[in-house]
């Protein structure tokens, strides 16, 4: 009786531990949630330039279906990107060991972590939501106009069905990113493979949207989905506390704060990342500092692991594909969206850690024009990313050859030479662009207006490659010739481009010490300030 | 000296101005935000001195560094470095070592020296060779996978191989061993030696560098509370750490 009486106790400790514990996650959250008036005109505001952006950008194009299928993507994308992002960031967690330490099941904390995380993400998904459905009011208001029949009924059926999914994708996409800390080691970083594809996963079916069959966003598929969702979710739920309890926390445990030093060995080779030769001076020697974080990265085995895969799938790919080119072009269209993208993800997330690490100041503290500092990290990033590509393309290149073999090759017509040279072309251009708006990014940090009046376009500018997708490079362009037109208007944006980023430099060059204080210590700080302002 | 290579960061005026302060501060005001950091901070150090920056944690001591530094400008005032106005482009006159900074943990010790040698262009190859003797620095060890204190001297190897007239070392003590704070003090010490060097040395603890001061400027909550010779801080009767508890006990 006594023993019963013990173990109710002790469950009623181990409740009351996790669910205090759960407060304390979410206590991370709060200072985002709308919970006084200024907090919810900022919501507020956010979702009607999310309404607004829907109805200019995507147009009668996109029927109010993919209008609620993009959300989706969002919704997961950001999931995906936060669980991402909290796995990446916990290595550097001043409250690490005592978070390890608290008397709880490691399952407890990976749970209590998970669950803040999604808690904070329905609302966010919740946004979303409310603006696809504006989005889908507006148009059945205007459906005279617009020349599309929505129903009233079928609004309220799509909205449900797609909320359905929303709370699906938020638990998937939270509880996938976060399993990242699991993969760190040992032979759980073969799960970075397939972990780096959903990673990048939104972005590709991004540029599939507007061409997929409507059937398939139909209220009555998209239940299905959500159902197949929510089954996804809770099995990538369980997947992600056990991997992470068993492991990552184990690996955590024994990671040197400011070190990463599980990632590399304690002695380097005599020139690993710098090379045997001489390094130069000046610019030479600054783009070779830039250069060496690649040459290192690119030296690691998970990296190299998932390279060679990567290569492999081109090979293959590319052999397969020889027997349908358009198709296969097709495909390097959507593929292409994601090297447009990452050189713009490896700026702000070099940036921010960098700031937080204080190794920016070392970095400002270098006796040249902040300019040719940017420049060199700038044209370094680009590098990498062109070395890398070209190397898919290439073995992607060698498939078609070796697939095309004895058949009447669709490449060697130069019409379609000249489709290929300006898929590449404007891909390339693209990037560039998307890279330099990022950059842009700093400059604006000089003001809350104006870092207010760029958030959206800071979003937004990531979608650039979906829309090149949509409205330039489409399918029809790419089974004709390329019209003259085409050419002149990509040498103007290369113009455009040439023109303006020496002075996105300059003017970013002017204000980049403001990163400086934009660390993850500051922010804390000033959430905490926030959160202690709200409570009194 | 070694000419500098870039010629948009010449130092070349600052040795003209030996007799001139090596640092001056009038009225140097930051905020940021809404919060002042820094308020109307006054005062100057004389060139070939040691002086301490010396004031409680939070005090302002770092945000002034990043003025002098030219990292970041300031609301109003003005800072000098030989009679010209501190900014970006004035880094070729000074040598930095932020607080709790940290050097590209990929590289080798060995690596990140080479590449220092290129990147600075007052670099001197046979004070660097000293110095890693001075401060048992292992080329072949990953900079990530240094303790503190390891780190810590490769950093001030880094700032010393420079033959910048002025150095500007933020906390440099911070989370370091007795034996590494020792022999960074002792390789400070050696480098006045010829005089030529300006030292500003900001930090909390005062201990090991208090016999080294030649003069100290005390800060607090973002404003000046004096600026002593300590020579004659002596004279009277006072230590550098009893003036420091007078101010901030």
């Amino acid at each position: 009786m006594r023993a019963a009486g013990g173990d109710t106790r002790d469950s009623t400790r181990a409740e009351r531990a996790e669910r205090t514990l759960l407060r304390l996650e979410w206590h991370g959250y709060r200072s985002f949630m709308p919970r006084d008036g200024v907090s919810i005109a900022y919501w507020g505001v956010s979702i009607v330039i999310l309404l607004a952006a829907a109805i200019i950008f995507l147009g009668d194009a996109f029927s109010i279906e993919s209008v609620f299928a993009l959300g989706a993507l969002l919704v997961f994308l950001i999931a995906l990107y936060m669980g991402g992002g909290l796995a990446m960031t916990v290595w550097e967690y001043r409250f690490k060991e005592w978070w390890i330490c608290l008397p709880v099941s490691r399952q407890s904390l990976v749970k209590a972590k998970i669950i803040a995380a999604c808690g904070m993400q329905y609302v966010v998904a919740g946004g979303i939501w409310l603006a696809c459905v504006g989005c889908g009011v507006i148009r059945w208001g205007s459906q005279d106009d617009a020349g599309v029949m929505i129903g009233g009924g079928s609004l309220v059926a799509i909205a449900l069905s797609y909320g359905l999914l929303y709370a699906a994708l938020v638990l998937l996409g939270v509880s996938a990113g976060y399993s990242l800390l699991g993969m760190y080691y040992g032979w759980r970083r073969w799960l970075l493979v397939p972990w780096l594809l959903i990673f990048i996963s939104p972005f590709i079916l991004f540029g599939l949207l507007t061409t997929i069959q409507p059937e398939y966003l139909a209220p009555s598929r998209v239940t299905a989905y959500a159902f197949i969702g929510v089954v996804a979710a809770a099995l990538t739920y369980r997947f992600c506390t056990a991997l992470v309890a068993n492991y990552g926390i184990r690996d955590l445990s024994r990671h040197k704060p400011g070190s990463l030093a599980g990632l590399w060995t304690r002695r380097t080779s005599a020139a690993q990342t710098v090379g045997q030769g001489k390094i130069g001076t000046g610019f030479a020697a600054v783009y070779a500092l830039e250069r060496s974080r690649f040459k290192y990265w690119t030296s690691v085995k998970p990296a190299r692991i998932a390279y060679a895969v990567l290569l492999l799938l081109a090979g293959i790919g590319g052999y397969f594909g020889a027997r349908d080119p358009l198709e296969l072009l097709n495909a390097l269209r959507a593929l292409l969206v994601i090297p447009c993208i990452i050189p713009s993800v490896i700026v702000m997330s070099m940036m921010s850690y960098e700031a937080s690490k204080r190794r920016l100041e070392w970095w400002l503290g270098l006796p040249y024009p902040r300019e040719k500092l940017l420049l060199a990290r700038f044209l370094a990033i680009w590098a990498f990313m062109g070395r890398g590509v070209g190397g898919v393309l290439a073995l992607m290149a060698v498939g078609v050859a070796a697939g095309g073999r004895g058949k009447p090759s669709y490449f060697t017509e130069g019409a379609h030479i000249g489709g290929v040279a300006y898929l590449l072309a404007a891909y390339a251009l693209c990037g560039l662009v998307v890279t330099t708006l990022v950059f842009a990014q700093f400059y604006m940090q000089r003001s809350v207006l104006l870092t207010w009046i760029y958030a959206p376009v800071s979003f937004a500018i990531y979608f650039l490659p979906g829309l090149l997708n949509r409205w330039v490079v489409t399918e029809e362009l790419l089974s004709s010739r390329v019209g003259t037109g085409y050419w002149i208007g990509l040498a103007a944006g290369a113009a455009l481009l040439l023109a303006s980023g020496p002075l996105i430099l300059k003017a970013t060059a002017r204000w980049i010490h403001l990163s400086i204080f934009n660390t993850v210590e500051t922010r804390q700080r000033q959430r905490g300030e926030q959160s202690f302002k709200f409570r009194s | 000296m070694t000419e500098p290579r870039n010629s948009d960061f010449r130092f070349s005026n600052a040795v003209d101005a030996a007799k001139a302060p090596a640092i001056r501060c009038r009225e140097v005001t930051l905020h940021i935000k809404k919060k002042t950091i820094l308020d109307r901070v006054s005062f100057e150090i004389p060139a070939g001195s040691l002086a301490g920056l010396l004031g409680p944690n939070g005090a302002g001591k770092s945000s002034l560094m990043r003025i002098l530094t030219g990292m970041v400008p300031p609301s109003s005032g003005q800072a000098e470095l030989f009679c010209a106005p501190v900014g970006p482009e004035r880094l070729g006159v000074l040598s930095f070592l932020p607080d709790r900074g940290q050097l590209p943990p990929y590289l080798g010790a060995g690596e990140w020296l080479r590449l220092a040698a290129g990147l600075y262009p007052d670099w001197s190859e046979a004070r660097m060779e000293e110095l890693i003797e001075r401060l048992g620095v292992d080329r072949g060890q990953r900079i990530g996978a240094m303790s503190r204190g390891q780190e810590a001297r490769l950093q001030l190897l880094t700032c010393l191989s420079r033959q910048a007239p002025i150095i500007i070392l933020d906390e440099p003590f911070a989370g370091v061993d007795m034996v590494s704070r020792e022999s960074i003090a002792q390789a400070v010490v050696g480098e006045l030696a010829d005089g030529e060097r300006t030292f500003l040395i900001a930090t909390h603890d005062i201990r090991e560098m208090e016999n080294l001061f030649d003069r100290i400027v005390l800060i607090g909550n973002g404003r000046m509370l004096g600026c002593h010779d300590v020579e004659e801080l002596r004279a009277g009767g006072r230590s550098v750490e009893s003036c420091y508890r007078e101010v901030f006990a």
